[in-house]
């Protein structure tokens, strides 16, 4: 029952690269979803998408199912391909304990409604009182493929 | 009580800086709640308690790497 690993999500990345699933990073409204660690601890090669087990329970944060990330794009830099956006933010609010976040395709239906992309933990407990909780993108960007 | 015009004389006239009540900073304290190496990357994390009570945090996890090894010759 905990939040403690960063990963990308296996069966979403498979039908991406296969082209069974119409996920664009760009256009679609790829949203950030905040969870706690009471969740059950995610499994990054059978989870399937948000709103399905372990990603149906223990979110927080206004509005549930997250807020959408803005200004999505890819670049490159000598070989190491990178996903940024703009930061996120929570607008003023009280959340308890956001442990980490789920990033999933809110636009996309089928073949699997919501599809999980990426699961990042925060690697400890994040709570705002009456305020904003913002997620800074690091400077390398929300992930990265680099080869070796 | 003095006007804040008198204040701001008085202040002026020992080299300070008046602020009007309302206009004074939202002081504020941050707490380093989490600062750790994790997967090559550094998770950073800060909280700000503002002295009007609310508190905001910051959070950067580092990006999520994919490795791709490539087949050479």
């Amino acid at each position: 029952m905990t939040f403690t690993a960063s990963g990308f999500f296996y069966l979403t990345w498979r039908d991406v690269l296969m082209n069974d699933t119409a996920v664009d990073f760009v256009a679609d409204s790829i949203k950030v979803a905040l969870f706690t660690n009471a969740m059950t601890t995610p499994n990054y090669d059978t989870n399937t998408a948000y709103a399905a087990a372990p990603w149906n329970a223990n979110e927080v944060g206004t509005p549930s199912g997250g807020i959408a990330l803005a200004s999505q794009a890819f670049s490159v830099t000598t070989g190491t391909l990178k996903f940024d956006a703009n930061d996120t933010a929570w607008g003023s609010q009280t959340i308890t304990n956001a442990r980490g976040c789920l990033i999933y395709d809110d636009t996309i239906a089928t073949p699997v409604a919501k599809p999980a992309i990426l699961g990042v933990t925060f690697g400890a407990d994040f709570s705002v009182t009456s305020g904003v909780l913002t997620i800074v993108w690091d400077a390398a960007g929300i992930f990265t493929a680099t080869p070796f | 009580m003095a006007s804040d015009e008198a204040k701001a004389y008085r202040a002026k006239l020992l080299g300070l800086q008046f602020q009007p009540k309302g206009s004074r900073p939202n002081a504020t304290k941050t707490t380093v709640l989490h600062d750790d190496d994790r997967g090559g990357g550094r998770v950073a994390g800060r909280q700000v308690e503002h002295k009007d009570g609310h508190v905001d945090a910051f959070i950067t996890p580092p990006a999520t790497r994919i490795s791709a090894q490539t087949k050479e010759g």
